[in-house]
């Protein structure tokens, strides 16, 4: 007889009694039509089981490709809606029209990015080679995200819009007052915007969005929320924004280059 | 019980008892009487483990085959009750019982231990066997006065075999 805690001799036992259940319960589903019909339904959840199971796996080692697919797919539906945009505003107004027509759109992917520091950076994986210059936008559809400051051939290096030095022109609502949006230093969610005049009605719930002043960040980008405001000096407003993009889930963006950015600079110097 | 052999004839004895029982003896839907657990619970601890889940395999099949049961019932619910002989003997009787092989009595082990060898058997092979035979069709409620009932009668049954197996002077 097999010495008790003999590990091959367990196994024989586990086999033949799994080996009897089976034949047991075939011989139950052959002969009875209501234990035939239990177990076919149990048969079936358990393969149901584990095919969503499976294809539960499968989905998820397949969301990289999936979300560069979502990204370029992102991409070309902001250049069918900029062409639409611009078809539409040329026919109904001439205003904006050609805000529009001047910018020029590069998809990119972030290779690196901080967000722990007060000047945060990125670096995108598109340089001089793909179109990109410095002083470009990066935007995403919910938010601007940051400005490039340097151009290798295949990379660049941006400053985040998480970084206390940098700015950017916003408007409250889309005819509303324009004002000066900067990172709160905070967390990655957060950002004031400023110099509101304290005569413009401001409600809690306002959509900010990107004003087109800039020459950097086309107008009218939704980039976050309204909250509470504080009076400054009594003569404006600063006022919380709720952003929306989540900048630690970001991976995808979109880089913008204003066309006329030389014209409008060059008239500036004037 | 002195010997296998004679606990082998006991044996045969009972199981065509069971198929009577099983065949004539049908009091209520709620209860389902059973001393198959205990004549397997009584197989000598000679037997190794695989030889008694075939008996038990084996058993359940002629009780089945030989009764209005829905073949394969029987025999789902009692080789279970074989894999699971030695572990409940060695709960409640100690590992000395097992090592020793020898026979658990009344006088030698007493009637609380004995008892609960039987209702532990019971119940593993009521569990299973109610649960099968309900197939999904039956209410929470009814395969658990089923279970109660079924276990505490064929409890009471099995004590008047264990008394035969194990007649003591």
């Amino acid at each position: 007889m097999p010495r008790r805690g003999n590990t091959a001799y367990r196994i024989i036992i586990a086999a033949v009694f799994i080996i009897l259940e089976a034949a047991a319960v075939v011989m139950l589903a052959h002969n009875g039509t209501l234990q035939n019909t239990w177990l076919m339904k149990g048969a079936h959840g358990f393969m149901a089981a584990v095919w969503g199971g499976t294809e539960s796996v499968r989905s998820y080692f397949s969301l990289r490709k999936e979300n560069h697919r979502l990204a370029e797919e992102n991409y070309a539906l902001l250049m069918e809606l900029q062409k639409h945009l611009k078809d539409t505003q040329l026919s109904e107004t001439h205003a904006l029209s050609d805000t529009v027509g001047s910018y020029r759109f590069i998809r990119a992917d972030i290779v690196k990015m901080s967000r722990n520091r007060q000047h945060n950076y990125l670096i995108i994986d598109k340089g001089s080679e793909d179109g990109i210059m410095p002083m470009s936008g990066i935007i995403t559809r919910h938010g601007a995200i940051g400005i490039v400051d340097a151009v290798s051939r295949h990379y660049s290096f941006a400053i985040s819009f998480n970084n206390l030095d940098m700015t950017v022109s916003a408007r409250l609502g889309r005819n509303g007052s324009v004002g000066t949006l900067v990172w709160d230093g905070t967390g990655t969610g957060n950002a004031i915007l400023r110099e509101i005049p304290h005569h413009i009605p401001v409600h809690e719930g306002d959509t900010v969005f990107t004003s087109g002043y800039s020459a950097i960040f086309p107008p009218d980008i939704p980039l976050g929320i309204a909250g509470s405001k504080q009076l400054v000096n009594g003569s404006s407003f600063d006022i919380d924004i709720k952003l929306f993009e989540d900048f630690r889930t970001l991976r995808s963006v979109i880089v913008v280059n204003n066309i006329d950015k030389e014209e409008i600079e060059e008239l500036e110097g004037k | 019980m002195k010997t296998v052999q004679n606990f082998g004839l006991f044996y045969i004895l009972f199981v065509v008892a069971q198929m009577f029982i099983c065949n004539y003896f049908n009091f209520s839907m709620y209860v389902t009487l059973s001393i198959l657990p205990v004549l397997v619970l009584y197989i000598p601890l000679s037997v190794n483990t695989i030889l008694t889940m075939l008996i038990a395999f084996c058993t359940g099949l002629a009780t089945d085959a030989l009764s209005d049961a829905v073949l394969g019932l029987n025999a789902l619910a009692l080789t279970p009750v074989a894999l699971l002989r030695k572990p409940i003997i060695r709960m409640v009787m100690g590992e000395e019982t097992i090592e020793r092989q020898e026979t658990f009595t009344v006088r030698k082990n007493g009637f609380l231990r004995i008892s609960l060898a039987i209702v532990l058997s019971c119940c593993i092979f009521m569990a299973i066997y109610i649960i099968a035979d309900g197939a999904g069709t039956r209410p929470l409620w009814f395969n658990a006065a089923r279970f109660f009932a079924s276990v505490a009668s064929s409890y009471l049954l099995s004590l008047i075999i264990v008394k035969a197996l194990t007649p003591e002077k």
